[in-house]
C-alpha cells in the first residue's frame, strides 16, 4: 500500500494502487504522488500572487463570490453542492491590499485552512437579499478603512447590483475576473502537484468503470463505480456529473444539434452499453479545488477496423501536437499542426475547441479553436507554468470515433506530460 | 396533497407517475402570472434553480459557482422560452422549439447575436434578472433601451415557494431515493470502515438508483465527543479515520430528482458485532427528538424564521451551526433559518401553507457525542406533514 501525504492534517492517506505503468493492458493506474507538497505554502504564494496584482491595479480590496476565485484566495473547503443550494450557502472572501491572509465568509467553519486567523473567519454572508447586501456592504466597509478609493467583485448578484455602489461610495467597483484569470493561469509548483494528483486519481477511478463496462451495464452504473473509487483515493471531490455516453454510429443517430457536428457531452443516462459500443466520456474531479479533466474513449468488446484506423490517426495528431507544447508555441500553431496532421480538416467538436488551460475547478477561459476566433488563438502564447489540455477527435460516420484528453505542463524547456492513461485495447 | 402515493423509476409502460408536462405548464404559467403583477415584459435567469423551473431542460451539473450568466430568457408576451448553451435538443422539452436553442459559445458576439434574436426585447420596459454581469447590463442596454431593471431572483423566489402537488411527488421521490441510499450505506457501517469509505459508497448506492446527482456531497462524520468552547462541535467534512465501536456518527445524504432536492440526514452508532447502542447514546436521541419535534410543531402557516430560531432555543439547546430551517424545492430555498447568524438577514418573511421546510438540528452531549437528525415537511394548514419517513432506529423508535 502506498502512502500519500495527507494535507489536511498532515496524516497520511492510504492508496491501495499499483504502481504505475505508462501503458498496457488494464495495469491498475496509479494514484500516487510524485512530488512534495505544501498547501500552506501554496496558498501563500497564491495569496502573494493577489497582492502584487492589486497594488498593480490600484485596488484597495478583492470581494469574492464565485467558488473558483474563493479557492483560489482563501483555499477554504466547502462541499460540492449542486447550485440551486450553494447559491443560498456562499463561501465569500474579501482580500484587503496589504493583509498576509484574507477574510472568509462561510457556513462551513471547519473549511478554514489552519493557518487562518481566528479572527478572519466569519459567518456567512447573504448577497441574494438586500438585506443580506446591507449586511455585506457594512463588512466590506468597516474592513476597508477611510483612504480606500478602488475595489473589485467577481460576481453581481441582482441585489448587489442594484445596492452595492450606492451603499460603498464613493468607493469605486471594478471587475475582478481579468485579475483573477492572469494570477490563476501560471501554476506553481505546488499547485501543479495538486493538478498531477488529481489527474492521476481521475484516470484510476476511469480505469475502475473502464473495467466495469461490459455488455448489459447501464452508464449510470459507471457512475457509480467512478465516483466510488474517485472517493476512495483521497479526491476532494467531484466537480461534473460525469459523463459516459454511448456514441452513435453516425451523427444523425444522435440528438439534433444546432451545428451538425457530434453530439457529446450529453448527460450520462441508463443506457444500456451493448456488445462493439463507443464509449466516450468526460469527468472532472478535485484535489485541493484543482481539476482533472479526464475524457477517454472506451470499446465494449473488440474494435472494428475503422476504429482502430480512427485510433491511430488520433494519436498522430496528439503527438503532433504535443511535440508542439513549449513556451512560445501559440494557440494558432497548435491549431495548425492538428488540422494539417488530420488531412486538412478540424480534429475536434465545433462546439468546443482543440484545446483549453485548467486550473481550480475545471477548464480556464484560455482555450484555442474555439468559435472566439483565429485571433484569439494568435494571442494565446504558452508560458511556462501553464497547464493545458488538449482533445483532439477523429470521427468517421458509420463507425463513430475516438477522443481523448490528455493534460501537459508547459515547462522552460518544452513540456511535462501529466496524463497517461493507455488507449485499451490498441497498446 | 399529502397521499403519499408510491413513487416509481419508469420501469413499466405507465410512466412515473409525474405528468412533466403538465408540471412545466403550471410553473410557468404561475411565473408569467407573477411577472404580469409585477409588470415585468421579460426574466433573464442564470440561476439554476429558476432555469430549470421555467425551462424544465437537463444540463450537465457542475458543482461549481461561475459569474453570472443567462441560462433562460422567458418573454412573457409570446411565452416564448429561449435557452442559452444549449447545442443539441437532448433534454430540451419537446413544446421548446429547436429554433429558440443557441449553442454553447465562447465568443460574446455569438451570445449578443443569441440575445439578439429573441422578439419582445426591444419594446421591454420592465427586465427581471436573477443576476448581473457588466457585460449583460451593457447587451441588455443596447436591446433594450427603454428597459428598467429589477430583481428578478426575489419574483422568483416568491414563485417557488408554494408547492405543485406534482412539485411535492418529486420531493418525496428525491427522499425516497436518498433515504434508500442512506439506509444501504449504513448497513455497510462497522469499526474500521473510514468516513471517506462511506461518502464513497454513497455515490455508488445513488447510482444504483439511476440518479447521478447529488443535492449536496454525502457526508459521514464521526462526532467529537468533547465540545469546543461554548457550541456544541459539528464536523461535515469526511475524513479518512476508520470508525470506531461506540462512535456516533452524522449522516447526510441529498439527490437531486428531475431538479427537486431530498436530503436524509441522521445520526446512527457505529456498533462492532452484536454491539447495541449504549444507554447515554439513547438519551441524547430522546433529546434531539424533543428538540426537533417542538421546532417542527412550530412549522405552521404565519410562522416567521425569528420565531423558528426561537422555538429552537426555548428548548434550552444552543444554536448549531448549521441550516435550522429552509425551503426545499429546486435546491435551498428561503425561508432561511441560519443557527451561525444571529439574525435572519434572508428575511423574515412568514411560512404559508404548501411551503415544504427541510428542518434538521443537532444536539451534543460532552462524552457521548453528538446527534444531527433532518426532516423534510409540508407546511399544511394545521400541523406539518412529515415527507420524510427515515425511521429513528436503533436509537429511537421502528
Amino acid at each position: 500500500m502506498l502512502l500519500l501525504d495527507d494535507p489536511r492534517d498532515g496524516a497520511t492517506l492510504p492508496l491501495a494502487c499499483l504502481p504505475n505503468k505508462p501503458s498496457g493492458r488494464m495495469t491498475a493506474m496509479s494514484a500516487a504522488p510524485s512530488h512534495a507538497l505544501d498547501l500552506a505554502h501554496m496558498r501563500s504564494e497564491r495569496m502573494a500572487k493577489l497582492q502584487r496584482a492589486m497594488d498593480r491595479d490600484g485596488l484597495d480590496a478583492l470581494l469574492l463570490l464565485t467558488s473558483g476565485s474563493v479557492l483560489y484566495a482563501t483555499g477554504a473547503w466547502m462541499p460540492a453542492a449542486d447550485n440551486g443550494r450553494a447559491t443560498h450557502q456562499r463561501v465569500c472572501a474579501l482580500v484587503l491590499r496589504g493583509e498576509a491572509s484574507p477574510h472568509l465568509f462561510t457556513p462551513y467553519a471547519e473549511g478554514a485552512p489552519p493557518e487562518l486567523p481566528p479572527e478572519k473567519l466569519h459567518p456567512p454572508l447573504w448577497p441574494e437579499t438586500d438585506a443580506g447586501v446591507e449586511e455585506l456592504a457594512r463588512c466590506v466597509a468597516e474592513r476597508l478603512g477611510a483612504g480606500a478609493r478602488r475595489i473589485a467583485v467577481d460576481d453581481w448578484t441582482m441585489p448587489m447590483w442594484l445596492r452595492l455602489r450606492k451603499l460603498l461610495a464613493p468607493v469605486e467597483i471594478g471587475n475582478a475576473g481579468a485579475l483573477l484569470g492572469a494570477c490563476r493561469l501560471h501554476k506553481t509548483p505546488d499547485e501543479q502537484e495538486c493538478m498531477r494528483r488529481s489527474w492521476w486519481m481521475n484516470e484510476a477511478a476511469s480505469q475502475a468503470a473502464e473495467q466495469a463496462l461490459r455488455p448489459g451495464v447501464r452508464m449510470t452504473e459507471l457512475t457509480g463505480v467512478y465516483l466510488r473509487r474517485l472517493l476512495e483515493l483521497g479526491a476532494t471531490c467531484n466537480f461534473l456529473d460525469p459523463v459516459f455516453q454511448i456514441m452513435p454510429e453516425r451523427i444523425a443517430d444522435g440528438p439534433w444539434s444546432t451545428n451538425g457536428d457530434v453530439p457529446f457531452a450529453l448527460v450520462t443516462g441508463d443506457h444500456v452499453a451493448r456488445y462493439g459500443d463507443v464509449v466516450w466520456t468526460d469527468t472532472v474531479s478535485s484535489y485541493e479545488g484543482y481539476a482533472s479533466d479526464v475524457g477517454r474513449t472506451w470499446v465494449v468488446g473488440r474494435p472494428s477496423a475503422e476504429l482502430r484506423d480512427l485510433y491511430l490517426r488520433w494519436q498522430e495528431i496528439t503527438d503532433a501536437v504535443i511535440d508542439a507544447i513549449r513556451p512560445g508555441a501559440t494557440g494558432a500553431e497548435l491549431v495548425r499542426i492538428a488540422t494539417r496532421a488530420n488531412g486538412g480538416k478540424r480534429p475536434w467538436l465545433d462546439h468546443y475547441f482543440l484545446g483549453h488551460t485548467l486550473g481550480l475547478e475545471g477548464g480556464e477561459p484560455q482555450r484555442f479553436g474555439s468559435d472566439a476566433g483565429a485571433e484569439v488563438d494568435e494571442q494565446l502564447v504558452l508560458e511556462p507554468g501553464m497547464a493545458v489540455v488538449i482533445e483532439p477527435v477523429t470521427w468517421k460516420e458509420g463507425h463513430a470515433g475516438w477522443r481523448c484528453e490528455e493534460l501537459l505542463f508547459v515547462s522552460e524547456e518544452g513540456h511535462e506530460r501529466v496524463s497517461r492513461y493507455p488507449n485499451e485495447p490498441f497498446e | 396533497m399529502s397521499g403519499g402515493k408510491p413513487i416509481g423509476v419508469m420501469a413499466q409502460e405507465d410512466g412515473a407517475g409525474v405528468d412533466f408536462e403538465a408540471l412545466r405548464a403550471a410553473r410557468r404559467e404561475r411565473v408569467r402570472a407573477e411577472m404580469e403583477r409585477r409588470g415585468v415584459d421579460v426574466l433573464v435567469l442564470g440561476r439554476r434553480g429558476n432555469a430549470k423551473y421555467v425551462g424544465g431542460h437537463r444540463w450537465l451539473w457542475r458543482a461549481v459557482l461561475t459569474p453570472f450568466g443567462p441560462l433562460c430568457i422567458f418573454v412573457r408576451a409570446s411565452g416564448e422560452i429561449h435557452l442559452l448553451g444549449c447545442t443539441w435538443d437532448d433534454g430540451i422539452p419537446p413544446e421548446i422549439p429547436t429554433e429558440r436553442l443557441s449553442a454553447l459559445t465562447w465568443n460574446p458576439h455569438n451570445t449578443v447575436a443569441a440575445i439578439r434574436r429573441i422578439e419582445g426585447l426591444d419594446v421591454a420596459s420592465r427586465i427581471g434578472t436573477d443576476g448581473m454581469s457588466p457585460f449583460l447590463a451593457e447587451v441588455l442596454a443596447e436591446l433594450a433601451p427603454k428597459a428598467e431593471l429589477v430583481d428578478g431572483e426575489v419574483l422568483m423566489r416568491g414563485v417557488r415557494a408554494l408547492k405543485l402537488p406534482a412539485e411535492i411527488d418529486c420531493i418525496r421521490a428525491a427522499l425516497a431515493i436518498a433515504e434508500g441510499s442512506l439506509a444501504a450505506v449504513v448497513a455497510q457501517m462497522r469499526p474500521g470502515v473510514t468516513e471517506t469509505q462511506l461518502a464513497a459508497r454513497a455515490a455508488e448506492e445513488m447510482a444504483r438508483f439511476g440518479t447521478t446527482l447529488p443535492a449536496v456531497e454525502a457526508s459521514f462524520c464521526s462526532t467529537p465527543r468533547e465540545g469546543a468552547g461554548g457550541g456544541a462541535p459539528l464536523r461535515r467534512r469526511p475524513s479518512d479515520r476508520p470508525l470506531a465501536a461506540g462512535d456516533l456518527v452524522a449522516c447526510s445524504l441529498g439527490v437531486l430528482y428531475a431538479g427537486y432536492e431530498g436530503v436524509a440526514t441522521r445520526s446512527w452508532p457505529c456498533l462492532g458485532p452484536a454491539g447495541a447502542p449504549s444507554a447515554q447514546q439513547r438519551s441524547l436521541h430522546a433529546r434531539w427528538r424533543a428538540a426537533q419535534d417542538a421546532l417542527v410543531a412550530r412549522c405552521r402557516p404565519g410562522a416567521t424564521p425569528a420565531e423558528l430560531r426561537k422555538a429552537w432555543l426555548d428548548t434550552g439547546e444552543p444554536l448549531p451551526p448549521l441550516l435550522l430551517a429552509h425551503g426545499v424545492g429546486m435546491g435551498v430555498e428561503p425561508p432561511l433559518v441560519d443557527g451561525s447568524s444571529r439574525s435572519e438577514p434572508q428575511g423574515d418573511e412568514p411560512l404559508q401553507e404548501g411551503m415544504v421546510l427541510a428542518v434538521q438540528s443537532h444536539v451534543h452531549e460532552r462524552g457521548v457525542g453528538g446527534y444531527l437528525g433532518g426532516e423534510t415537511l409540508l407546511v399544511t394548514g394545521g400541523a406539518p406533514l412529515r415527507l420524510s419517513r427515515m425511521s429513528d432506529a436503533p436509537l429511537g423508535d421502528e
